[in-house]
């Protein structure tokens, strides 16, 4: 699942109950692949909007791939993995975090990876500069959010899982869920304000 | 947009948009609010705040990989892949 796309969570789901098909089947090369970059760039997003720390971002991305190649190939219920690989980034990323809480913050610009993907590149200059200002201007106001409500902003809205999908993500109610939702773009709301 | 207090009948807060939004309403409610936002530029406008507030989180925070990242990341699979074969 390419990172930009803003899909529906049943596609999404689609999306990897029709890779874990594939790669289950036995002729899965390119979508192991897939499935194995779709886990690291989920890590990515994860430690950086989640967490708050790019520098851990690394370690979440080998431990996702590492966990997800070991588990797709043995999955009997496609239908879950998408739970099962936010469930494993989570917790991948969090492992991450307590091998390095010791570590100096490093709270770089998150876009200092280089230039934009190609795909996804503005134009020109000016609107590259100013996408990459909006996404500043984002992430900054995404970290004021407490982590409990962080996280159920980044599942639901960011990612597009179904209230169901972030419950049993997160091991809360769906009530729990909606709860910290509306509370987490309400003060999303008022920190871009 | 020029701010106005609430009508009686408003079912004020984010929150109550946010559920109308998720379509997380009961149907018959659904279609009190759809009906009051014919007349209410207010509500109008905090159903259009919470659509925005999502929709900026769809189009900013789901990124491609930077390009660095994502040759790292590639290389690490096709390593990965190729110890296997």
């Amino acid at each position: 699942m390419p990172a930009t796309r803003s899909s529906t969570s049943s596609s999404d789901s689609d999306h990897y109950a029709g890779l874990i098909s594939q790669i289950t089947s036995g002729d899965g090369h390119d979508a192991m692949e897939e499935l194995l970059m779709d886990a690291q760039a989920l890590a990515y997003r994860f430690s950086l909007l989640v967490c708050g720390h790019p520098q851990d971002a690394e370690d979440a991305m080998q431990d996702a791939l590492l966990q997800t190649y070991k588990h797709a190939r043995r999955i009997r219920q496609p239908k879950g993995f998408r739970t099962w690989l936010y469930r494993t980034v989570k917790n991948a990323c969090l492992m991450s975090r307590r091998r390095h809480v010791h570590e100096p913050l490093k709270l770089g610009s998150l876009d200092e990876d280089g230039a934009p993907d190609v795909a996804t590149a503005a134009p020109n200059p000016e609107e590259q500069t100013t996408a990459a200002a909006e996404r500043e201007r984002f992430r900054g106001a995404f970290r004021t959010l407490p982590p409990p409500y962080r996280l159920v902003a980044f599942l639901r809205d960011v990612e597009g899982l179904s209230t169901r999908e972030v419950a049993q993500v997160v091991g809360i109610t769906e009530a729990n869920v909606k709860q910290r939702l509306h509370r987490a773009r309400q003060m999303l709301r008022e920190a871009l304000a | 947009m020029t701010r106005r207090a609430a009508g009686p009948h408003c079912p004020v807060g984010l929150e109550h948009w946010s559920r109308f939004t998720d379509r997380d309403l009961p149907p018959d409610e659904c279609l009190r609010c759809e009906e009051h936002l014919k007349t209410c530029a207010e509500c109008r406008a905090r159903v259009r705040a919470v659509k925005d507030t999502i929709g900026l989180c769809r189009r900013v925070a789901r990124q491609a990989l930077p390009p660095r990242v994502k040759a790292k990341a590639r290389t690490r699979v096709k390593a990965l892949l190729a110890e296997d074969s």
